[in-house]
């Protein structure tokens, strides 16, 4: 049952995962973004990992996509031909793609990969006392490289950058 | 097959698939949710190694060596990585977004072919 639903979930995930790299308007891709991070989040909770596959379903599928969403309603960027194939460029983008899928397929072929969890694998009591004893520095970490980003992103959309651009078309 | 394999091979397809997005796209943004991609898919198979990596040093590789019999790790380490690196993506993924809006404020349009500046 489980494997039949991971299997389900999995081609879900590959049909909307090629919906993200090859839509035309980037609405689309956006929400095939949101289609594939949600069936990863099912493969999370079919694994029992299930604090991951929450957060997956808030941080990604909530947080992220909705500034996707609102970065591609402020661009609103125009459909994207994507032209001929036969396009060398394009043609080489695809064969290293399909290279590097092939050889990491192969590499993970040879994981020894059991069923051996515990139990109460997945358990956010045991999870909490990961995160919090041996990984607190790491988990304190992000929080600096959080607020570093919060610094960042104030400052890029600060207005008064406009003016150290050379030439900007309009300055209202 | 077993079901890690499931995971694991879709992790591989994903990253293929979002570094060929990477490749043959021109709208940055579009480059930035295939790197979403990307990342999502590691994630997926740090969970899966997480989750089912054999921790029996009976059942391991021979080219693997171990420099401990305690060296396999506990059970909820990759689950731990997994929530570190969304915690980073969520980060790269606001900054990044600001870049490209900044850049659309100045040049009133996104295509990554004509973003020449820093090309020496």
């Amino acid at each position: 049952m489980i494997f039949a639903a991971k299997c389900v979930m999995a081609l879900l995930a590959v049909v909307s995962a090629f919906g993200v790299a090859l839509s035309r308007q980037a609405v689309h891709s956006a929400l095939f973004l949101t289609c594939n991070l949600l069936c990863v989040a099912v493969l999370y909770l079919l694994m029992s990992l299930h604090f991951l596959g929450a957060a997956q379903l808030l941080v990604y599928a909530g947080a992220i996509m909705v500034v996707f969403l609102f970065a591609v309603t402020v661009l609103a960027p125009e459909d994207e031909l994507l032209g001929k194939w036969n396009d060398p460029q394009r043609l080489a983008g695809v064969a290293v793609g399909a290279v590097l899928g092939a050889f990491l397929l192969l590499a993970n072929s040879t994981a020894p990969l059991l069923d051996l969890s515990s139990p109460d694998f997945g358990s956010l009591k045991q999870f909490a006392s990961e995160l919090f004893g041996k990984y607190v520095f790491p988990f304190e970490g992000t929080a600096f490289v959080l607020l570093v980003a919060l610094v960042g992103v104030v400052l890029l959309g600060h207005r008064r950058l406009r003016d150290l651009d050379r030439g900007g078309p309009s300055r209202d | 097959m077993t079901e890690g394999m499931i995971t694991l091979g879709l992790s591989a397809v994903l990253f293929a698939i979002g570094s060929v997005g990477v490749a043959i796209r021109r709208n940055p943004l579009i480059m930035f949710m295939c790197i979403e991609l990307m990342l999502n898919s590691a994630n997926l198979a740090l969970a899966t190694f997480s989750r089912y990596y054999s921790r029996v040093p009976e059942t391991l590789p021979d080219s693997i060596e171990l420099a401990s019999s305690t060296d396999l790790g506990s059970a909820t380490d990759g689950a731990v990585f997994v929530f570190l690196v969304m915690t980073i993506a969520a980060a790269e993924a606001v900054v990044g977004l600001a870049i490209i809006i900044a850049i659309f404020r100045t040049h009133k349009q996104v295509d990554a072919d004509e973003l020449a500046e820093l090309k020496g």
